[in-house]
């Protein structure tokens, strides 16, 4: 009786307008940490970048110095199955657009690697004082703001529907199996060079190689997953819906992330004010704008920011989960193709690449549309 | 005499389409009962404070067949 009460009274706080605030401030507290315990400067957590580095791991993109399976990942997911399971709210479904929704997490990741950051990464940025991040967040609101015309213009990728548990589990399933990998690190040999042929890879240099213990990513991971499944935290949704609905909600939740992840950074002796030599970032700031201009585009007609379809997947929604493949396989083509920036500047395609991501969410835009009503 | 119920079917739509459809439904009526269908506890929180900000007071109950039914009255 007594867990039951208790139970409620967590559910009501989390819906209520604390939700989004205190996984902010979580978020905001343990981002900086986790740079503290090793990970890349101002990218304690980065969706983006974690989705790619895990796409250079599983060998879809040979940039050696982004490859590493990101526990994060893996624990927000599984947080949010774990949520979902206990607050009754794990309920699969998929069949809406599920091809388009790959294709926008494709294009979204391919604008957020030109910028170097998810929505997340771009405020926790500002919080370390990277004045670049500004930019991005210029381009994000301009990038929700041409998606949030649409919806009003009546776009829609449709409904989904009720699937078996087994389509819910899938994604869950992949995270899991990519924990193994990490754990397991199977290396089938060495080329002529000594270089290590796979199946996965890991940095021994850059980004790749600074990771926090993988234990205390997987919690950080578990326990941020956990919050935002409970309070729909969401960083796209949070500009979204003040355009839309006038609607402050989840904007609340990333205001306390960016000032929770300032103090953090100030205590941690993490906060250097600065635009040249920023962590992992670039000073070409028509791309920083850019880049997130259609990363918030192709976000806002997804439906949420990264780790919002992270947490979509882990209550059971396929579409999402065909997002975050999309992402997943969009790092892989980015770095593939030279498109992905560096922190010498954005690469040789990536405004090519842009470009025509712009143009496929236009189309999408424009041609997808159903009667609600 | 029975008042008129304009029903807004959002169910499987997702972000932000559910709360936009109840703001464009309560926002064109102007009394009367609009019940607007969900299938998730996340659309029926955001349809339930789309309701409080076009000021019509709104209840969610639950359906047999899974999901909510957000019922408003003005």
């Amino acid at each position: 009786m007594a867990d039951k009460r208790g139970k409620s009274s967590l559910k009501r706080f989390f819906t209520s307008r604390w939700g989004p605030i205190a996984t902010g401030a979580v978020i905001g507290i343990l981002a900086p940490l986790l740079v503290f315990w090793g990970n890349p400067g101002n990218m304690g957590i980065c969706v983006a970048c974690f989705e790619r580095d895990i796409a250079g791991a599983l060998g879809l993109h040979r940039a050696g110095v982004v490859q590493y399976i990101r526990p994060e990942i893996i624990g927000i997911l599984l947080g949010a199955v774990v949520a979902g399971l206990l607050f009754r709210e794990f309920k699969p479904k998929a069949g809406s657009a599920p091809l388009i929704r790959f294709i926008l997490g494709f294009f979204a990741m391919v604008g957020a690697l030109v910028f170097l950051g998810c929505p997340w990464r771009a405020y926790l940025r500002l919080a370390g004082g990277d004045l670049n991040a500004l930019f991005g967040i210029l381009g994000l609101i301009i990038g929700i703001g041409i998606g949030v015309a649409f919806l009003r213009g009546g776009f829609s990728l449709g409904r989904a529907r009720p699937a078996p548990k087994a389509v819910g589990w899938v994604m869950p399933l992949i995270m899991v199996a990519l924990l193994v990998l990490l754990l397991a690190a199977p290396l089938f040999g060495r080329d002529a060079d000594g270089n290590p042929v796979g199946p996965i890879f890991f940095s021994e240099t850059g980004p790749g190689s600074q990771y926090a213990f993988w234990a205390i990513a997987l919690v950080v991971g578990l326990a941020i997953g956990f919050l935002a499944q409970r309070s729909r935290f969401c960083t796209v949704g949070a500009i979204r819906d003040v355009a839309l609905m006038r609607d402050p909600h989840l904007l609340n939740g990333v205001i306390a992330l960016i000032v929770f992840a300032f103090i953090t950074n100030l205590i941690l002796g993490q906060f250097h004010l600065g635009i040249a030599d920023q962590p992992v970032a670039h000073t070409s700031q028509w791309w920083n704008v850019l880049g997130m201009v259609l990363a918030g585009f192709a976000f806002t007609l997804s439906g949420g920011c990264p780790g919002r379809h992270l947490i979509m997947s882990g209550e059971g929604n396929a579409d999402s989960g065909l997002f975050v493949i999309g992402m997943i396989t969009g790092a892989g083509f980015a770095h593939q193709f030279s498109a992905a920036s560096s922190p010498a500047g954005p690469a040789t395609f990536g405004p090519l690449a842009v470009g025509i991501g712009l143009v496929v969410c236009l189309v999408i835009g424009l041609t997808m549309r159903q009667k609600t009503a | 005499m029975t008042d008129n119920v304009l029903t807004v079917d959002c169910s499987g739509l997702s972000c932000p389409e559910p709360a936009l459809a109840a703001k464009k439904a309560l926002t064109s009526t102007k009394s009367g009962i609009v019940e607007v269908l969900v299938d998730s506890t996340t659309s029926r929180d955001n349809v339930l404070r789309a309701g409080k900000r076009a000021c019509w007071a709104g209840e969610a109950l639950e359906r047999d067949e899974g999901g909510f039914r957000v019922v408003f009255r003005k």
